[in-house]
């Protein structure tokens, strides 16, 4: 079995960073309104790149704007998956 | 639409009569505003009278340079109204692609919203929308002057010039008149019985030809054009909520739209009892996506569409009725009322049973070629290849296509994607296809290395590569098999959301040898 992770806000900033050079990455940053983050890098990347980190599926459900619109929602939502 | 005593000609008609039969009917709206019917005519003469007092002289193209919004739609029409045509660009575009566009465009001005990036448009008149709005204007000047511009014009007029990639680089604008627009939204209107009770769900950018489908079909019948935000394309299940809430009853989407919404599921989680008609083009729709749709929405009418820029939006349908496995491709159809599609041999006959050729449109859908560029128009907008009697001037599309038994036209892929492989002339559209249809594979595209004289699957998915190579097996001919496969994260999309096929030949193939 996976080992349970903690999870830090700077862990999503760099993935983030690492998807997406060009983007600066505070905690409130607006990710989809700032234009560094589509549907593509969505789908293929932000979303693989969390499922494997951290073991988890997202479900539809779960993929709205409130779990995914800043990097301080993605942590909340990823702290709320693995407690 | 009985009440017409003659064909329109002039998009603006459309605008004109749905503001008498449908005054308060919607016409478009997006998240910040809303226009009807009778205030859309009102604000498109109002601007139309404003930009014609900037900008005089013969008719001559106007930038749109503003996000996708009721705005930008109000902007096209008062371009129209001023006796110009409209260019729609993408403000995300690099500096360098924009001026590249502005160098061979040479636009009359730019139309934009407190526009910030001013060094590239400094050589050209730059108007602010909401500036030329605001400003008084005189009731009976403004109809005077505004009815002398439309006196002279006639349907043969530019209505908008559409940017597509060139392959060598430089963009080509497609010049299209109001007469192809009018005819085309005659066609759609008709075939898929599009009313005033319309709701366009609209996500194609403007500056894609898909959208022509949705702005004129709207205005032509009094229904309405939703504009779903882009950033909902990324929450499928807050997608069809939002649909479901802006009663939005038809879309006509990119595949990998419908695409993102069959993979997430977002059907099993909201009912769409609303949605009368799904369309798609852009791209070959994979079947086993479709039939996610087809399955949770058994009771809407689904069609793909096939065609290109320059011949306005589509010149072949297939509106579907029948089952398809998942394997099975859908065809591109069957050719719009009062267009002929037919494909050519390399011999330069038409195609016969089991034959491959190259498709060519002829009809009043097909542009008036590219702007200000004689030489590439030259090269596609020709003489119809089975006769020089007399000038009879078609378009050919680069796309190869054959018939099946039905007499509906099949997508091969394009011309430029043909290969020759150990001796086999091989599409890798049908490759990819194959592969496309693979439950774990998310995304395929392929590539082929002349040199090393291999085909390179890439693919995005879950799936391990000999699990691939025992499913395409059973599709494919062994010559057509993948020689390497490389699996990405992410496929790369070009701005129109399409695989991007340069970029993977530029990343995974070999740079050709010259000389």
């Amino acid at each position: 079995m996976k080992k349970m992770k903690q999870v830090h806000l700077e862990d999503i900033t760099r993935l983030l960073k690492e998807i997406q050079p060009l983007g600066n990455y505070e905690k409130d940053t607006p990710l989809y309104e700032s234009g560094y983050v589509d549907s593509l890098t969505i789908f293929g990347r932000v979303l693989p790149e969390l499922e494997k980190t951290y073991g988890i599926k997202v479900e539809p459900p779960e993929l709205i704007p409130e779990n995914f619109e800043t990097p301080a929602a993605i942590l909340k939502y990823l702290e709320c998956k693995l407690s | 639409m009985e009440s017409w005593n003659r064909p329109a000609r002039n998009v603006l008609e459309y605008i004109e009569h749905s503001a008498e039969v449908f005054p308060s009917n919607l016409a478009f709206r997006d998240d910040k505003t809303q226009v009807t019917y009778a205030e859309l005519l009102r604000q498109v003469k109002k601007l139309g009278y404003r930009i014609a007092e900037k900008v005089s002289g013969m008719p001559r193209p106007i930038v749109v340079f503003m996000e996708k919004s009721v705005e930008c739609l109000v902007s096209f029409f008062g371009i129209a109204a001023s006796g110009n045509f409209y260019v729609c660009m993408d403000t995300q575009m690099a500096p360098e692609r924009i001026r590249k566009i502005l160098d061979s465009l040479q636009p009359a001005a730019i139309l934009g919203r407190a526009i910030q990036n001013e060094e590239i448009f400094s050589d050209y008149a730059v108007l602010d929308y909401d500036e030329l709005l605001a400003a008084e204007t005189e009731e009976e000047r403004q109809k005077e002057c505004l009815q002398k511009i439309r006196k002279n014009m006639i349907d043969a007029d530019p209505l908008y010039i559409l940017y597509t990639s060139g392959s060598t680089g430089i963009p080509k604008g497609s010049v299209i008149s109001h007469r192809s627009v009018i005819d085309y939204a005659e066609w759609v209107s008709r075939t898929f019985q599009f009313d005033e009770t319309t709701v366009f769900g609209s996500q194609t950018p403007f500056y894609f030809s898909m959208s022509v489908l949705d702005i004129f079909t709207a205005i032509r019948n009094g229904a309405a054009l939703q504009i779903i935000p882009k950033k909902l394309f990324s929450f499928p299940v807050k997608l069809l909520e939002y649909m479901r809430e802006t009663r939005v009853n038809a879309i006509y989407w990119v595949p990998s739209a419908l695409s993102i919404v069959a993979d997430w599921r977002a059907l099993d989680y909201v009912e769409l009892p609303n949605l009368r008609t799904v369309l798609f083009a852009g791209e070959v729709m994979p079947t086993r996506q479709l039939n996610v749709w087809r399955s949770h929405l058994p009771k809407a009418r689904y069609a793909n569409l096939f065609g290109p820029t320059e011949i306005t939006d589509i010149g072949l349908y297939y509106i579907l009725d029948r089952e398809f496995s998942d394997e099975e491709p859908i065809p591109i159809g069957i050719p719009c009322e009062n267009i002929d599609a037919f494909a050519v041999t390399e011999e330069g006959k038409l195609i016969g049973e089991d034959e491959t050729g190259e498709l060519y449109f002829r009809g009043s859908f097909v542009g008036r070629g590219y702007y200000n560029s004689p030489e590439k128009t030259r090269e596609v907008f020709v003489q119809n290849p089975l006769h020089e009697s007399y000038p009879d001037p078609v378009y050919c599309t680069g796309d190869l296509v054959k018939l099946n038994e039905r007499g509906e036209y099949l997508y091969q892929g394009r011309k430029d994607f043909q290969i020759k492989h150990m001796g086999y002339r091989i599409e890798l559209g049908e490759i990819e296809h194959a592969a496309g249809s693979f439950q774990k594979l998310d995304r395929a595209a392929c590539i082929y290395r002349p040199e090393k004289e291999q085909i390179v699957l890439i693919y995005q998915g879950t799936a391990e590569k000999q699990e691939i190579l025992a499913y395409l097996k059973d599709l494919i001919p062994v010559y057509m098999m993948p020689e390497e496969m490389v699996s990405v994260t992410a496929m790369p999309l070009n701005a129109n959301g399409k695989i991007d096929r340069k970029l993977l030949q530029e990343q995974y193939g070999e740079k050709e040898r010259k000389g």
